[in-house]
């Protein structure tokens, strides 16, 4: 980090600024989706994860997703209440947008790996949540929702974070900061776009 | 510029601004005077711990706990009440709707409660639901410890004077603080931009979807394209020049944050230990 | 006893863009010593920002570009010592003023930088108190930068490079997204610091009528980059018709000298300031002539050809056909229980080319809003042709106005500039063939169709607006609203922009602008609006309504540069009405 450039930094800053904007109404949504049915309230699980997804492939440098939630859960903290728990809620999310990336050394960007970071991430999650929430307690298609749910969402989330970042690329954003040569969308604006 | 963020220069004079206080501001409640970090490691045994908790009384007895060092030490001015109502609520709401989606097979041995023609809602069901009801609401109980009495700027501070976090994420952070309006009222424009260019306009769920992807990107371009003029202007100011900075604000570690860390360790053991067994 | 070194030496420095294929600038060599004040001057897209950028090394840093050349400031060399190690030579003010803040007081913002370079907490506060007392904002220290107005936050932009204790401070285009009064502010801030001669500054500004007035030297670059010309400030006087043909904005005074010049006004030396111009014709025996064509909406002194409609429409020939094309009916807006527009009734005449102006928070974007739709008026208030507003639906008012948003990225809808064009025109219904063709020749109309295929972000600042009037016109609607379209603009694109807007209210359209500058709506409006705290206090010919002092002052405007420059000329009673230098007679010259 100590050679990060600062509009590297503010380019994470600004989506984490975005992201805790689409998440302060999103936390209330879910205590109270939860309260009506507890395993649905993972539906919107995905939107912890986007930000980061769209740092990682908008910037693809190691730490962008990281840095996202960190801010995230920073500039959350005055709406959500929850303290530190919104900072450790969103690195948690995040980390699982960078998973993939870390365990090929940051050396490959392909598309697939943001997939299978958030596969990981909704096997991962329904796991810990069981116990946590003593799931063995629930019905079981309460129980089988709760994982086609996070699973889903975690997906949906990826998919549209990619969409969102390679619009941003296709728009010229964050030229100096991202890499010249990236995967997804080529770096020049070529001509006939595609989208 | 007033004119464009639609407030005259008297209307933003007299906004109170939201949320946010800092650290110049005076601290009157003892558990805002304590450093950030201490409500942050104070209560993080407990709320790992809870977590493989499975009685009713001792989350209630968390949950007693946060609640009675919140009424004591913070400031309870109207936001913050309604935060602290919020604990009993989400007990009572999720511990009911987990006991009505609890699988009715699993508490066949204890009592019957309720029938409703098949279904039937035994007691073992509702006190695993508000087993788990209790422990949400005391995870969020200790979580509103920090969160009621810290502002996210001194959070940033505290983790770089203290936690040694390099000092240009933490004040990226707090510049990315003054982002926040800007983004509200950006949306605002973009929207309405949209509205008149009857950008997929339409009912329903999936043209609201797509709108707000439609937004979405050009408010995130212009952010970046923002900040990255702040960017430059932060480092024409020396950001960055040596590993650290004059600080200021000085958030300082006392001997009454050790003490409060190790006395809320010393109780959150306690707890955890007896309460099991007392309540049999 | 030789000179002391230049605080700052550039030599044969050119730059070039990552994805650019020439250099801008591509030539520039000068030399700045320590408390001068260089004025840099050149035409749109001569590079002068970015050379501002270079001068701290933030060009190539933080900018993608090749920098060829030396700088060197102070012992330091820009591009090859750390920005940071630069900033305690060279500090910089940016255009904006928003992007300069990343604290929550005023106090904390002026510290940032020296906190920055971990000088002592006592230091760090005697600098602090040092530079806001000098830009007259120690007293609001403690507030939010947000709660300051335009003006103010560049002032503490200022007050926060004055902190850093550099003697080289380097300003780029300081008043570009300000409104005049800010303008004033920054400058009356400046002119504390040049008195006090204890810093160098190169000021890279393209409105001269301020900061002329506080430059010891000019330099000059071309279209291309170079360097034409680089002496005492008194060089604009004598090259003066060189540089205009540059596309250099001379001052106020020196164009009106010019038109002035070849009517017989004998001006010894060219004037840069007002007081110039005003002692030279005072000299001036013989009344000045007026100018024989009168523009639209121009006040014709009594006794001259009639035809003159003071109701709004155009009095040069053009037929007063002052049919009313928005009316609007006891007008009442109210944001969030505040209210902000008190019962405005107006009634705007097609064809008419009408300025929306006033004080800041006057209120001028929501009436401009409402009246266009984009806010949902009350019912019966406000009506198009006819149309009701408040009743209509989105796709109506497609068809009758076309609204252009202060920033033109926020209405883009989807990636291609034909796209762009064309999305109006499918939500109208149109058969494909019909959209194609018609968006293509709007695009040619525009000068857009070699972009067809681009995204609509990557354009140009100026393409980007032409775009966005373009896909506002498409549908063919009758009027043109536009809210503050030069904002952020040098004045050659200002200009050129209203030119467009000119000739799009001559070919028929009926245009509408909120602006805050006063002699771009002299020269190309036909009516004014004045609104103030919300209520309408002026709607009338532009030439009337500007020369009205009392009124503008009564508005908290200033008056237009030219108006204010000849209202008062002892002996001269005639160009006392004068708001447009077109009103000046001129044998026929390059037209301003």
């Amino acid at each position: 980090m100590k050679n990060a450039p600062t509009a590297y930094l503010i380019t994470c800053a600004v989506i984490g600024v975005a992201g805790a904007v689409l998440l302060a109404p999103a936390n209330w949504l879910s205590t109270a989706v939860f309260a009506a049915a507890p395993f649905a309230a993972v539906a919107i699980a995905g939107l912890w994860l986007l930000p980061a997804v769209i740092a990682m492939r908008l910037l693809q440098r190691p730490g962008a997703g990281l840095l996202v939630g960190l801010i995230s859960g920073l500039v959350i903290m005055p709406f959500s209440g929850y303290g530190y728990m919104s900072i450790a809620t969103n690195l948690w999310w995040a980390f699982f947008a960078e998973l993939a990336f870390l365990l090929v050394g940051y050396q490959r960007w392909w598309t697939w790996l943001h997939y299978a970071g958030a596969a990981i991430l909704g096997i991962v999650y329904p796991l810990l949540a069981w116990v946590s929430f003593d799931l063995g307690s629930l019905s079981t298609p309460a129980l089988i929702g709760f994982f086609a749910l996070t699973l889903a969402s975690v997906l949906a989330a990826t998919a549209i974070g990619i969409l969102i970042a390679d619009r941003l690329a296709k728009a010229g954003v964050a030229r100096g900061v991202r890499p010249k040569r990236r995967w997804g969308v080529p770096a020049g604006d070529g001509p006939a776009g595609q989208h | 510029m007033a004119e464009q963020l639609g407030r005259t220069d008297a209307q933003r004079r007299a906004a109170p601004r939201s949320g946010t206080r800092t650290s110049s501001a005076p601290r009157s409640a003892p558990l805002e005077r304590l450093n950030p970090l201490t409500k942050a490691a104070g209560p993080l045994p407990a709320t790992v711990l809870l977590v493989l908790v499975r009685d009713l009384a001792t989350p209630a007895a968390f949950i007693a706990l946060a609640l009675l060092l919140l009424l004591l030490g913070a400031r309870l001015d109207r936001r913050n009440l309604l935060f602290l109502a919020l604990v009993p609520a989400i007990v009572l709401t999720t511990g009911t709707s987990l006991s009505l989606w609890a699988d009715p097979a699993r508490f066949e041995e204890t009592a019957a409660l309720l029938r409703v023609g098949g279904w039937t809602l035994h007691a073992g069901a509702l006190e695993t639901g508000f087993a788990t009801g209790l422990r949400l609401g005391a995870i969020t109980a200790l979580a509103l410890l920090s969160g009621l009495t810290t502002t996210g700027p001194d959070v940033a501070r505290s983790m770089v004077q203290q936690l040694r976090l390099p000092y240009r994420i933490g004040y990226t952070a707090l510049a990315a603080f003054r982002f926040l309006p800007r983004f509200g009222h950006e949306l605002e424009v973009i929207r309405q931009a949209h509205r008149v260019r009857g950008a997929h306009a339409g009912r329903g769920p999936f043209a609201a979807a797509a709108r707000w992807l439609g937004t979405i990107v050009p408010l995130l371009a212009g952010a970046i394209r923002h900040g990255e003029r702040v960017a430059m202007a932060m480092d024409a100011r020396a950001f960055g020049a040596h590993p650290t900075r004059t600080e200021r604000h000085v958030l300082r570690w006392r001997a009454v944050d050790t003490a409060a860390v190790l006395l809320f360790w010393a109780v959150s053991a306690a707890l955890l230990l007896t309460v099991p067994a007392l309540a049999g | 006893m030789t000179a002391p070194a230049p605080l700052l030496r550039v030599r044969d420095m050119a730059i070039v863009h990552d994805e650019a294929t020439q250099a801008t600038p591509s030539a520039v060599s000068f030399e700045v010593r320590a408390g001068e004040v260089v004025l840099l001057l050149g035409p749109s897209g001569c590079g002068k920002s970015t050379l501002a950028l270079a001068l701290n090394g933030l060009v190539p840093r933080s900018v993608p570009a090749e920098v060829r050349g030396s700088i060197e400031v102070d012992g330091l060399r820009a591009g090859i010592d750390s920005v940071a190690r630069l900033s305690t030579r060279v500090a910089l003010v940016q255009q904006d003023p928003d992007a300069q803040i990343v604290t929550g007081s005023v106090l904390d913002e002026v510290a940032f930088g020296p906190e920055n370079l971990l000088l002592p907490v006592e230091e760090v506060l005697r600098r602090s108190e040092d530079a806001l007392r000098r830009v007259g904002l120690w007293a609001r220290r403690d507030d939010d930068p947000a709660v300051l107005s335009g003006g103010g936050r560049q002032r503490l932009a200022i007050a926060a490079a004055l902190a850093m204790g550099s003697p080289l401070l380097v300003l780029d285009e300081p008043t570009a997204n300000l409104d005049p009064q800010g303008a004033e502010q920054v400058y009356a801030a400046l002119a504390e610091v040049v008195a006090a001669g204890d810093r160098a500054i190169v000021l890279v500004e393209h409105d001269l009528d301020a900061a002329i007035g506080l430059a010891d030297r000019a330099v000059v670059l071309d279209r291309l980059g170079e360097v034409v010309a680089d002496g005492p400030v008194d060089l604009l006087r004598d090259r003066a018709e060189e540089l205009l043909a540059l596309g250099i904005w001379l001052p106020t005074a020196t164009l009106a000298a010019l038109r002035l010049r070849s009517s017989g006004v004998a001006f010894g030396r060219l004037p840069l300031v007002a007081a110039e111009l005003r002692e030279a014709l005072a000299a001036h025996p013989v009344a000045v002539p007026r100018a024989r064509s009168f523009p639209p909406g121009a006040v014709v002194p009594q006794g001259e050809a009639g035809g003159n409609d003071r109701a709004g429409g155009r009095t040069d020939g053009g037929t007063a056909s002052a049919r009313a094309l928005v009316v609007a009916r006891d007008l009442r807006i109210s944001r969030r229980r505040t209210p902000v527009l008190h019962g405005v009734d107006l009634s705007i005449a097609a064809g008419s080319f009408t300025a929306i102006v006033g004080a800041n928070g006057a209120g001028k974007t929501t009436l401009l809003q409402a009246l266009c739709g984009v806010l949902r008026p009350p019912k019966g208030s406000v009506s198009i042709d006819g149309v009701d507003v408040g009743r209509a639906d989105a796709r109506l008012l497609g068809r009758r106005v076309g609204f252009v948003f202060q920033n033109p990225e926020h209405q883009f809808v989807t990636s291609t500039v034909l796209d762009e064009v064309a999305h109006e025109l499918r939500r109208q219904g149109l058969e494909p063939d019909e959209v194609e063709r018609r968006a293509r020749a709007t695009l040619r109309r525009f000068g857009l169709e070699h972009r067809a295929e681009a995204h609509p972000f990557l354009l140009s600042g100026g393409q980007k607006r032409r775009l966005s009037v373009a896909a506002a016109l498409v549908a063919g609607a009758e009027l043109l609203a536009l809210d503050e379209p030069t904002f952020g603009q040098d004045r050659e694109r200002a200009e050129e922009l209203l030119a467009l807007l000119s000739d799009l209210n001559a070919a028929g359209t009926t245009v509408l602008v909120v602006t805050h500058d006063l002699q771009l709506v002299a020269e190309h409006a036909s009516d004014v609006i004045v609104l103030g705290e919300g209520r309408l206090l002026a709607h009338g010919p532009v030439g009337a309504v500007l020369a009205d002092d009392a009124l503008l002052e009564r508005s908290g405007l200033r008056p237009p540069p030219l108006h204010a420059a000849l209202r008062d000329v002892p002996g001269h009673p005639e160009l006392a009405a004068v708001t447009r230098f077109a009103e000046l007679p001129s044998s026929g010259g390059r037209a301003t």
